[in-house]
């Protein structure tokens, strides 16, 4: 229920009990005034038929004509003609009943109606002298009576009970008249007030809750009244202020945070193309580094021997659209068998086996590797060559071996790497490619952990340049034509018999490799070598290593 | 209200006793409240996720700017589509390398290993920071850097000075380090500087998978191969003739040779130091009549020249290379002059 009606309810109780308190009391001290006067002029009127009829009465008394009949008629006539006087209006009447209550004078025609005789003789009978209402010839009547005992007579003033009471019945239709004018005056007044009073009210709720339900806090209630209801309005402006201002902040932030986070989102997939995700995932985890420790892993190199040369033939800028399918094919060679791509210099690919994440078999995966990524250039090249293009001779080279892993460099260049001897020992195999004209090579290190899987070949016992101590070096094939797997079958048992100085023997196994695959520089070198030790033996310290002086 | 409002206690609600106006008005107003009290809640949360959303961004762009240079990112945002285009830029290139590394990695443990190429990292990279140089990758024990790709094209900066500038500052470096790994009972490194200036393509090179922000050309492999002849040359600093007209304003420098290069072209080059003591001045002046005259085939000359600067600073040992030199053209003159 709205304020308005409860103005209008507490405001109209109270003037209504007012005017009615008035009215009542008014309407009744009015009417009992009336009715007052209106009996004493009836009772006066009752008292002056009496005497008259007394002192007529007594007139007959004095000269004692009682006992004439003519002279009683004559007297009682002259107390009627005294009753006609006295009677002013219609409404009046002037009656005298007998004992029984039939009617021996009136003022006017009379004839009693039902059981208005029996009422009437009982008056009579009581010989009452109250103001009573009686019903009189069908109309009821205000009376006043009384008893003459001369004439027997039952005498009733009487005014019609109408007209008696016409002055205080006006009176209370004019009360009610005024009470309902002021009422309806009132409470109109009082809704007028309450609406008026309750405006800026309703206006200040109506925007209030239009602003909640719409959201639009961009409105604001108009501050009407420097009254409570102004300071409430204001108070709720400033609580609106304070919810836009909010959310402003709260879309501000949300903003910054979904910019920042979108930006670190490219950031790492930017990143993940400079630097694994494994790698960074550490980083992350260690606070910026990877402490390094030493692992156990297969690094591999792999190499375009023939850069320089294919690189004059291509211009600087161009060159970098022609090595991308190069750096593909190798990379996807290379991750797809696990293994993580380190860096690139200039044309050379360096990559690892077992960091930073270690399998059970990763020599076999890096060797596999080796094999995936020369078979991949051999398709590479076809395609260079069919559009008369030099192709990229690559070779790769690999070692296993106990090294350091981890990110090595400084807050401003830090790089996630292997450093150690095994590395550069890997470096020196894939540029030794050139000495034996292999596209793979791979230390012994390597060999017990791939010999099952793929065709193996022992090619030489060598020390790379600044080494002392030798390392065997193999080839591999995933798989062999006829006339190669002779040609390696002979070659490896060749092998065995030069470690064990038997120069002849080995020459012959060598030859027939050499028959299997004419032209085959490997045997063809080390038939070489065999010949020259068979007939100068090498020292005994010799251990078939060979001594290379180049890198 | 006002208490709410003043105190800003949002937990606070007016009690709604009646359903009239200020009944609507006492829970419009707790809705407002509610929300207000909702949205300072969202702006703490959101202010905290910007905050964290940041700091990660932040996190992960110097956790990148660690392994790969600035320039990716900010060439990477500002260009996003031309992001594996090489481009062909004049820059300088500078490679660093420790002389027999594998020797002396031998005789350290990893870890002592380790700690000592950090150090010497550390100590390297500073500088070439410093000369506003990028670090493009560490091969080993090698450095390789390049300078000019920060700088603004419209502003002129000579950071062919700057590199060496910096490949100075990197021999005083080293000289420090090898005095903190001395009193640690640790091995001294010694390295060798090659900064050429020339034309190189740089830019990402790779593939969608695995790229690298790295120069690539025959500037480049100069520079590797300046710094394998600092080893014969006996200097730890060797500077293309292309760079030394960048720099010989600023610097001292000595024509040390003329080697030759791919595709039998022959290239001077020399030496710089950041300043001279008056002898060495002396022997530099003495050294570069003697290179004119050596040029020019009067070898003889040439040698009365070297031999003044050996007399001004024994045990020189470019002059004494040149000298052996003069002394074996005399007795047999060279079959194809070197070109001067």
């Amino acid at each position: 229920m709205s304020i308005r009606w409860k103005i209008v309810l507490i405001v109209v109780p109270l003037i209504l009990a007012t005017l009615l308190l008035t009215g009542v009391s008014s309407y009744f001290s009015a009417s009992n005034g009336i009715t007052r006067v209106a009996k004493d002029f009836l009772g006066f009127k009752a008292q002056e038929l009496q005497n008259q009829a007394e002192s007529q009465w007594r007139l007959l008394v004095d000269n004692n004509l009682t006992d004439k009949p003519e002279m009683v008629s004559a007297t009682q006539a002259a107390v009627e003609g005294y009753a006609r006087s006295i009677v002013r209006s219609a409404t009046e009447l002037i009656v005298a009943v007998g004992e029984d209550g039939g009617i021996r004078m009136s003022t006017s025609a009379l004839a009693w109606q039902g059981d208005e005789q029996a009422v009437v003789a009982g008056l009579v009978k009581a010989r009452s002298t109250d103001l009573v209402t009686v019903s009189m010839g069908g109309k009821a009547r205000v009376a006043k009576g009384f008893w003459f005992q001369p004439f027997g007579w039952y005498l009733l003033v009487s005014e019609e009970r109408a007209a008696f009471y016409d002055m205080v019945n006006q009176i209370a239709v004019r009360t009610v008249i005024i009470l309902v004018g002021a009422i309806v005056g009132g409470v109109l007044l009082v809704l007028i007030f309450a609406s008026y009073l309750t405006r800026p009210l309703t206006r200040v709720v109506g925007t209030m809750k239009e602003i909640i339900s719409t959201n639009d806090l961009s409105k604001r209630v108009v501050v009407e009244y420097h009254d409570e209801i102004g300071a409430l309005a204001q108070t709720f402006n400033l609580m609106v202020n304070g919810l836009e201002q909010a959310y402003r902040e709260i879309k501000g932030f949300a903003l910054k945070a979904a910019i920042a986070r979108t930006r670190e989102k490219k950031i790492k997939e930017l990143f993940q193309v400079y630097v694994p995700q494994e790698v960074i995932d550490q980083v992350m985890k260690n606070h910026g580094k990877v402490v390094p420790e030493q692992e156990v892993l297969c690094i591999m190199f792999s190499h375009i021997t023939n850069f320089s040369e294919v690189a004059l033939h291509i211009a600087p800028d161009e060159l970098v659209q022609s090595l991308e399918p190069y750096f593909k094919a190798m990379v996807d060679s290379i991750e797809d068998r696990g293994g993580m791509v380190d860096k690139y210099i200039t044309d050379a690919v360096m990559a690892f086996f077992g960091a930073p994440v270690k399998k059970e078999d990763d020599p076999l995966r890096s060797v596999l590797a080796g094999i995936d990524m020369t078979e991949a250039l051999r398709e590479f090249n076809r395609r260079r060559e069919s559009s008369a293009q030099k192709p990229f001779n690559v070779s790769v080279g690999i070692n296993r071996g106990l090294v350091t892993v981890g990110t090595i460099g400084t807050e401003d260049k830090m790089s996630y790497t292997v450093i150690g001897d095994p590395v550069n020992l890997a470096s020196r195999l894939s540029g030794l490619t050139r000495v034996y004209r292999q596209d793979l090579l791979f230390s012994e290190s390597l060999h017990h952990a791939v010999k099952e899987a793929v065709q193996c070949r022992l090619l030489d016992s060598v020390a790379v340049k600044g080494r002392k101590k030798g390392v065997k070096i193999y080839t591999a094939r995933r798989r062999l034509e006829k006339a190669e797997m002779d040609c390696w079958g002979q070659h490896n048992l060749g092998m065995t018999e030069y470690y064990e100085r038997n120069f002849t023997q080995a020459a012959s196994y060598f030859r027939d490799a050499l028959k299997a695959m004419p032209g085959d520089s490997v045997a063809a070198m080390l038939l070489e070598r065999s010949q020259k030790y068979s007939r100068t033996p090498p020292p005994d310290e010799w251990d078939g290593v060979e001594v290379m002086t180049h890198k | 209200m006002k208490e709410i409002i003043s105190t800003n206690d949002l937990s606070k609600r007016v009690v709604v006793e009646y359903h009239d106006e200020i009944g609507a008005l006492a829970q419009t107003f707790n809705l407002m409240t509610g929300k207000l009290e909702q949205a300072y809640r969202e702006i703490k949360g959101f202010a905290f996720q910007a905050v964290l959303a940041q700091r990660q961004e932040k996190r992960t762009q110097t956790l990148f700017g660690k392994f790969v240079p600035e320039n990716v990112i900010h060439e990477h945002f500002a260009n996003p589509e031309e992001s594996l285009v090489g481009d062909n830029r004049v820059l300088t290139v500078l490679f660093s390398d420790i002389r027999s590394f594998t020797t002396i990695s031998e005789s350290m443990s990893p870890e002592n290993l380790v700690y000592s190429l950090n150090k010497y990292f550390e100590s390297m990279v500073a500088p070439i920071i410093e000369h506003k140089g990028i670090v493009d990758k560490y091969i080993g024990d090698a450095i390789k850097a390049f300078f000019g790709a920060k700088a603004d094209p419209a502003h002129a900066e000579n950071f062919g000075l700057e590199a060496v500038r910096a490949g100075l500052e990197m021999m005083e470096h080293l000289v420090t380090f090898n005095v903190a790994q001395a009193a640690d009972g640790r091995p001294e490194f010694k390295n060798g500087l090659g900064i050429t200036y020339g034309v190189v393509t740089i830019g990402n090179i790779g593939t969608e998978k695995k790229k690298e922000y790295t120069v690539i050309g025959e500037t480049v492999d100069l520079a590797e191969h300046l710094e394998s002849l600092t080893k014969e040359y006996k200097q730890p600093l060797i500077i293309s003739e292309s760079l030394h007209y960048k720099v010989k304003d600023d610097l001292p420098c000595r024509l040390l040779d003329s080697i030759s290069w791919r595709g039998g072209r022959s290239l001077k080059i020399y030496t710089a130091r950041r300043a001279l003591a008056p002898r060495e001045k002396e022997a530099w002046a003495a050294h570069d009549l003697a290179m004119a005259e050596y040029f020019e085939g009067k070898y003889a000359k040439a040698a009365g020249y070297l031999r003044d600067v050996l007399k001004i600073l024994p045990g020189d040992h470019p002059a004494a290379l040149l000298l052996e030199r003069c002394a074996q053209y005399m007795k047999t003159p060279p079959k194809v002059m070197q070109a001067s």
